[in-house]
């Protein structure tokens, strides 16, 4: 099955949505609760970022019986130096998005901490696609 | 993980709610199933239907029904017969449903004389709970802590937000806490000792009844402070009897019967007899539990949020599962708005009872020593029953910890084989992009999510999406 949504660009009161959305319908599904949070953890951050740095973008989810996987799309700027945005705490979110509380750095940390894979391609001025792979039958949840 | 952990949590059947529809005062206008928070109502065939295993008794639907056909169900006040002792024990809201003219002490004889022979505060269970929620934090590292006191709460997170289960404190609400003290203190009595909590709070009867972290309740019924008020307030105000007196009372049968010397009753005079309870002092930040804020002002801790309103409690919630508030340590989330003052059951407009806490209680923030104020209260009670010294209190408190683990209430799981729920959940795809997406209700769903999810859960059938039939009109 597969789910789509839009992000809009900069819109911090539907930021959240898409995450929260993806999280009812992983409850209908009957998935355990810890892989539930890593799930809405990692598309949280991954919305958020096409949100301040995608100029927006959309976000596909594949589930299926054994793995979901998200993909987040956007036609914005693309990462320069992927293992630099790797690192905590490095971010390029305008100042005014910072005192925001967000653009904290941790965001595609967070994520490759919470998914089972993490696959970033970024081209300079031609977007940035972020894909995540979840295991629903990994020995851990 | 495997299939068989899958289908472990065991479905949470209740066997009681205390909300309740009364189908003859339903008009079947719709207005109940925008507001339910899980959304538990539907409206068929003219008329709104809880599905009772979706319901968590917040009272929301009661707030917001113009036609007052959504009723708060509490236990009936001749429960109280066949008991050779009665104990009343008063939520801390209580207090507030009476104006600041009272004293604290004024209303806690007050129900003396209004049939109950020992009474116990539900604020001393409260500062148990400060006291046990103080030693968790410092021990655990788990972040953000989510208070357990309000059931609605509890029992939205099993429903809705399984992963912050383990995130919740795992100690007995405070009225559990307080009866227990109580049985303590006078099981050597009797065996007959009836524990009658008075509480503004519809979860909290349901609570009792199918207690969640623990087994069994010390409680042996919820009186709601309607049921109770007008007893209270005779006690209080000589003049208040003889505006109302005990033939005008509604069901008379089931109240205590009413002697001649409550109607002579003085206010703030002193206790006739002496009881086996004393009043106990410095309750104030266990008092202060009453309205929100309370709990925060008793625990004393930085990087602690306080939220009521069932909707402002789903929002914050959704945040802490997005793991987006990394930095908070306590979040007291009340159902209610304005916490428990604002319960269903309550009698006093929620905005003058808060005022009423503010101007009789210390603002508990206030207090320094905070720490085991209670004990004071026991100075004359012997030695050996007063509550434990806080160097001892993980192991003395033992008994108002959880002894049950809270699982996850799978009713929103479309089916315990995966493979069949993944097909399921295709088909409500599928037809969510048939509907026209505008909620507006008229098929009884609360949205069109819920409709096409009731379609493929064979509940509704599509032709009840009016516009749909309306276009299939046009088109033909």
């Amino acid at each position: 099955m597969i789910i789509e949504y839009n992000i809009p660009r900069l819109d911090f009161f539907a930021a959240g949505k898409t995450s929260t959305d993806l999280k009812h319908r992983l409850i209908q599904l009957g998935l355990p609760p810890p892989l539930i949070k890593r799930i809405a953890i990692a598309a949280y951050e991954a919305e958020m970022n096409i949100a301040i740095h995608g100029d927006g973008g959309r976000a596909e989810i594949d589930i299926s019986k054994d793995k979901i996987t998200t993909r987040f799309i956007d036609h914005g700027p693309g990462i320069p130096d992927i293992e630099l945005a790797m690192q905590e705490g490095y971010s390029t979110a305008p100042e005014e998005i910072q005192n925001m509380g967000f653009g904290a750095g941790m965001g595609l940390p967070n994520m490759k901490k919470n998914a089972d894979e993490l696959i970033i391609q970024s081209e300079p001025n031609n977007g940035t696609t972020v894909v995540m792979h979840f295991n629903l039958f990994s020995g851990e949840s | 993980m495997d299939l068989e952990s899958r289908n472990q949590p065991q479905a949470i059947l209740p066997i009681f709610h205390s909300v309740q529809l009364d189908t003859d005062l339903c008009v079947g206008c719709t207005t109940c199933i925008k507001f339910c928070p899980t959304k538990a109502i539907r409206v068929k065939n003219g008329k709104a239907k809880i599905f009772e295993d979706r319901c968590i008794d917040c009272g929301e639907c009661i707030r917001r029904c113009p036609k007052g056909a959504k009723k708060a169900i509490s236990d009936p006040i001749f429960l109280m017969d066949g008991y050779d002792l009665k104990v009343a024990l008063p939520a801390p809201s209580l207090y507030a449903q009476f104006g600041p003219k009272y004293r604290h002490s004024d209303i806690f004889n007050a129900l003396h004389k209004s049939g109950f022979d020992e009474v116990f505060d539900v604020a001393w269970g409260a500062l148990v709970v400060t006291e046990m929620t103080r030693n968790l934090l410092s021990q655990t590292d788990l972040r953000p802590r989510i208070s357990s006191a309000c059931p609605v709460v509890v029992r939205l997170i099993q429903q809705r937000f399984p992963s912050l289960i383990p995130n919740l404190v795992p100690i007995l609400p405070p009225f559990e806490i307080a009866a227990r003290e109580v049985r303590n203190r006078l099981n050597h009595l009797s065996k007959r000792i009836g524990i009658f909590f008075l509480s503004p709070c519809t979860a909290k009867v349901t609570a009792i009844k199918m207690p969640l972290g623990y087994e069994y309740s010390a409680i042996n019924a919820v009186f709601s402070f309607g049921k109770v008020y007008r007893l209270i307030k005779r006690a209080l105000d000589p003049l208040y009897s003889l505006i109302s007196p005990p033939s005008r009372l509604p069901s008379d049968s089931e109240l205590p019967s009413i002697r001649i010397d409550d109607i002579l009753y003085e206010p703030h005079a002193q206790p006739l007899s002496q009881h086996l309870l004393p009043i106990i002092d410095n309750l104030d930040s266990g008092i202060g539990w009453a309205r929100s804020d309370g709990e925060l002002d008793a625990l004393h801790i930085e990087n602690a949020v306080s939220v009521d309103g069932i909707s402002n409690v789903i929002e914050l919630l959704e945040a802490i599962e997005n793991g987006n508030t990394d930095s908070i340590e306590y979040v007291e989330a009340l159902a209610c708005p304005g916490g428990c003052v604002g319960g269903p059951m309550a009698v006093e407009n929620p905005y003058i009872a808060r005022s009423t806490i503010r101007q009789r209680y210390r603002s508990a923030a206030l207090v320094s020593a905070v720490p085991q104020p209670f004990l004071d209260g026991y100075q004359n009670i012997k030695e050996e029953s007063r509550p434990p010294s806080p160097k001892s209190i993980e192991k003395e408190y033992e008994a108002f910890r959880w002894n049950k683990p809270l699982s996850p209430n799978p009713v929103l799981v479309l089916d315990k084989d995966l493979s069949k729920a993944l097909e399921m959940a295709e088909r409500i795809e599928y037809i969510r992009g048939k509907l026209p997406g505008i909620d507006c209700g008229a098929c009884g769903a609360p949205d069109c999510d819920s409709f096409a999810e009731d379609i493929v859960r064979g509940l509704s059938t599509l032709d009840e999406c009016i516009l749909l039939a309306d276009q299939d009109i046009n088109q033909s």
